[in-house]
C-alpha cells in the first residue's frame, strides 16, 4: 500500500474503526486462555449444576445450557471462527489466482474448460451442495474421523470448493489485459518464461484487485461457516463457533434468550467490520472503481 | 433469439447431467445406507440378511452400474421412493415446492416492493439522511446471518410477546393458522432481502441519473417525478430484473436456512433433512430439481432483458 492508498484509507472513518474493532475481537480471542485464568472456569467443562446463570461477577455473561461460561465461549468461538474465516478467504484466493492465471496464460481449451466449470458452479446453488459436500463421511475417503485439526481443514476446504469462482474469473480479465500491454508482450519477445511473465509482471499488477476481493468475501466466509455450524455441519461441538453455539442456543430460546443473542451479535459484529475494511480497501487501492460505483 | 435459448437450454441438460452423476457420487460417500440404518434399528436383522437386502434392492452392484439404473428411470419420470417419507419421491417434492412457493412468492414481493421504492428514494438525493438510513440498512442486510435474525424474532414475538407461535408448520386448518406460522420465517426473509433490492436499485438508478439523457430533460422542463420514473428507472430496471430473477430462485433452496430454523416444511428443509437423512432418492431428486429452477431463472432473466432493453436486442 503506497502513502495515497494508506491516506485515502484513513479518510474512510467506518473502515479504520473497524480494523480497531476487529483488532479488539482477535486480541481477546488471542488472550482467551488467560481470561479464563483469570475467572477460573474451564469453558469445555460442563456443569449441570449451574446451567442458565445470569450475569455476575463470576460469569460476565452467564452460563450456557450445559453450566459453561459463555463469554469464555464467545472467545475460545472467535478463535475458529475467525481463524476460519481467514484461512478459507485466503485459500480461495490462491486456487482462484492461480486458476485464473493458467486460463489466462495458456488460453484455448483449457482456458475454456476452467471457465465452464466456473460458469457452471456460479450457475447452481450452491447452499445444498456445500451440504452434501459437508455430509460425506471422510472415513469413507480414507481419512481420520473427528480430529479437530481435520475438522477445520474440512471446512475450509468445502468453503474453498465454492469460493475460487469469483476471483478466478477476475485474475483472469485482469490476467488478459495486463498481458496485451507492451511490456507484458515485450518480456515475453525476450523470451522470459511463462512462470517469470506471470510472477514478475502480472502477479504484481492484481495483487491489489485480488486483495479487495477477497477481503470482500471475509465476511461471507464467516457467514457461511456459521451456517454450516449451526446446521450442525461445521464445526463440531465441544469446540466451540459461533454458529455451533447459536444451534444450541436455539433449542432452548424459551430457557435462555441471551445465549442466543451473543453469539450472533459476534457474527454481525465481525461481519459488518470485515465488509468496511473491504470497503476501505477498495476505495483505497482501486480508486477508479469507486467512481463508477458512487 | 431461438437460437440463443436452445444454447442455453442444451448447456442446462449438461449441467444436470453431471450435477447428478456428482451428486449421486458424494452420496455414496456420506455415512451409512438406509440398510445399515434398517439393521441398526432391528436387532433380528444379521449379516446374511444384510447382503440379501442389498443384492434386493441393487445396492451390491458398482456405484456406475447404480448411476445408470437412477438415469435410466429418471428419464422416465421414475425417480423412486422417499425413504424417509414412504411416498413416491416427486410426490414429496411437489408437497414441498408448494410450502416454498407459500414463503417465497409473498417475501419477494414485499422485499423487491419494499427495496425498489427505498433504493429509488435514496437515489433522488443521494448523501441526504434518508441515502444514509438505505444505506446502513442496505450495510446490515448482508451482514446479518439469516438464522440469528429468525432467532432474534422469535425471541421477540413468540417469547416475549407470545404473538405467534415460534415455527413449524400449520397445526390446525384454514387461513389463520397458516398465516400465524409464515409470519415470522416471511418476515424474516423480506428483511434480509430487501437490504440487497435497496442495495442494487440505489446503484442502478444513480447511475441512470448521470445519462446525457437525463439533463436533456431536465433542461426541457420535465418534472422530476417525470425525469425520476419515466427516464431513469426503465434504465435501471434491467440489471434489477435480473438480480430478482436469479435471487428468487436462488431462494427456492437458499430460504433453506430461514426453512430450518422455523421448522417450515420447503424445498429448502426437505433438501436439509432428506441429505441428513439417508433419503438417497429424495436428496438427489430435491438438488436436481433446484438447480434446474435457478438454472431457468438466469435463462428467464436473459430474455427479460431481451424484452426490457431494445438495444441487447439489435
Amino acid at each position: 500500500m503506497n502513502g495515497r492508498a494508506w491516506q485515502r484509507f484513513r479518510g474512510h472513518h467506518a473502515a479504520v474503526a473497524s480494523v480497531f474493532l476487529l483488532a479488539l475481537i482477535a486480541a481477546a480471542a488471542l488472550a482467551a486462555p488467560l481470561v479464563a485464568a483469570a475467572l477460573g472456569h474451564d469453558p469445555f467443562m460442563p456443569d449441570l449444576f449451574k446451567r442458565y446463570e445470569p450475569a455476575s461477577a463470576a460469569h460476565p455473561l452467564g452460563t450456557d445450557e450445559l453450566g459453561r461460561d459463555l463469554l469464555l465461549r464467545l472467545l475460545y468461538g472467535a478463535r475458529v471462527s475467525l481463524a476460519v474465516g481467514l484461512v478459507a478467504a485466503l485459500v480461495s484466493a490462491i486456487i482462484g489466482t492461480a486458476v485464473g492465471l493458467a486460463a489466462a496464460w495458456f488460453g484455448g481449451a483449457l482456458d475454456a474448460a476452467l471457465m465452464r466449470l466456473a460458469d457452471g458452479l456460479l450457475a447452481l446453488p450452491s447452499l445444498p451442495l456445500l451440504i452434501v459436500l459437508a455430509a460425506v463421511d471422510p472415513a469413507r475417503l480414507g481419512l481420520p474421523r473427528g480430529a479437530m485439526w481435520f475438522d477445520l481443514a474440512r471446512i475450509v476446504l468445502i468453503i474453498a470448493v465454492f469460493g475460487w469462482v469469483k476471483v478466478a474469473r477476475l485474475a483472469r480479465a485482469s490476467a488478459l489485459s495486463i498481458l496485451r500491454r507492451d511490456y507484458a508482450r515485450a518480456a515475453v519477445a525476450l523470451g522470459a518464461s511463462g512462470g517469470r511473465v506471470l510472477w514478475r509482471h502480472v502477479a504484481p499488477n492484481l495483487a491489489a484487485h485480488v486483495t479487495v476481493a477477497s477481503t470482500q468475501t471475509v465476511g461471507a466466509v464467516i457467514l457461511l461457516e456459521s451456517v454450516l455450524s449451526f446446521l450442525g455441519l461445521g464445526i463440531q461441538p465441544p469446540l466451540p463457533s459461533w454458529g455451533n453455539m447459536l444451534a444450541g442456543a436455539q433449542e432452548l430460546v424459551f430457557a435462555a434468550p441471551m445465549a442466543a443473542v451473543w453469539p450472533g451479535m459476534m457474527i454481525f459484529a465481525t461481519v459488518v467490520a470485515t465488509n468496511f475494511i473491504g470497503d476501505g480497501l477498495a476505495d483505497a487501492l482501486d480508486p477508479r472503481a469507486e467512481m463508477v460505483r458512487a | 433469439m431461438l437460437r440463443l435459448i436452445g444454447g442455453r437450454l442444451v448447456q442446462a441438460a449438461i449441467t444436470l447431467a453431471i450435477l447428478s452423476f456428482a451428486t449421486f457420487l458424494l452420496i455414496g460417500l456420506m455415512p451409512g445406507d438406509p440398510i445399515d440404518l434398517a439393521i441398526a434399528g432391528d436387532p433380528r436383522l444379521g449379516a446374511e440378511d444384510a447382503a440379501r437386502m442389498r443384492a434386493l434392492h441393487g445396492l451390491d452392484q458398482p456405484l456406475l452400474a447404480r448411476y445408470w439404473a437412477w438415469a435410466t428411470g429418471a428419464l422416465q419420470g421414475e425417480f423412486g421412493f422417499s425413504r424417509l417419507f414412504a411416498k413416491p419421491a416427486a410426490e414429496v417434492l411437489g408437497d414441498a415446492l408448494i410450502a416454498s412457493l407459500a414463503l417465497l412468492l409473498p417475501a419477494t414481493f414485499l422485499s423487491a416492493g419494499i427495496g425498489i421504492t427505498l433504493g429509488v428514494l435514496a437515489a433522488r438525493k443521494p448523501r441526504s439522511a434518508l441515502d444514509y438510513t438505505v444505506n446502513v440498512i442496505a450495510f446490515a442486510g448482508v451482514s446479518l446471518p439469516s438464522f440469528w435474525l429468525g432467532i432474534l424474532l422469535v425471541i421477540l414475538f413468540a417469547v416475549t410477546l407470545g404473538w405467534l407461535p415460534a415455527g413449524g408448520p400449520p397445526d390446525a386448518p384454514g387461513i389463520i393458522p397458516w398465516l400465524r406460522h409464515l409470519a415470522l420465517p416471511m418476515l424474516t426473509l423480506t428483511v434480509l432481502g430487501l437490504a440487497g433490492y435497496a442495495r442494487q436499485t440505489r446503484a442502478a438508478m444513480i447511475e441512470a441519473l448521470g445519462d446525457p439523457w437525463i439533463r436533456t430533460a431536465l433542461a426541457k422542463g420535465a418534472s422530476e417525478r417525470r425525469i425520476v420514473l419515466g427516464h431513469a428507472f426503465p434504465n435501471a430496471a434491467v440489471p434489477i430484473v435480473t438480480v430478482a430473477a436469479l435471487d428468487f430462485a436462488t431462494l427456492v433452496s437458499g430460504a433453506l436456512v430461514t426453512e430450518a430454523v422455523f421448522a417450515w416444511p420447503g424445498m429448502g428443509k426437505t433438501i436439509y433433512d432428506a441429505i441428513l437423512g439417508n433419503d438417497y432418492n429424495l436428496a438427489l431428486l430435491a438438488l436436481l430439481l433446484s438447480a434446474a429452477v435457478t438454472l431457468a431463472a438466469s435463462l428467464a432473466a436473459d430474455i427479460a432483458q431481451l424484452a426490457i432493453d431494445p438495444r441487447v436486442r439489435a
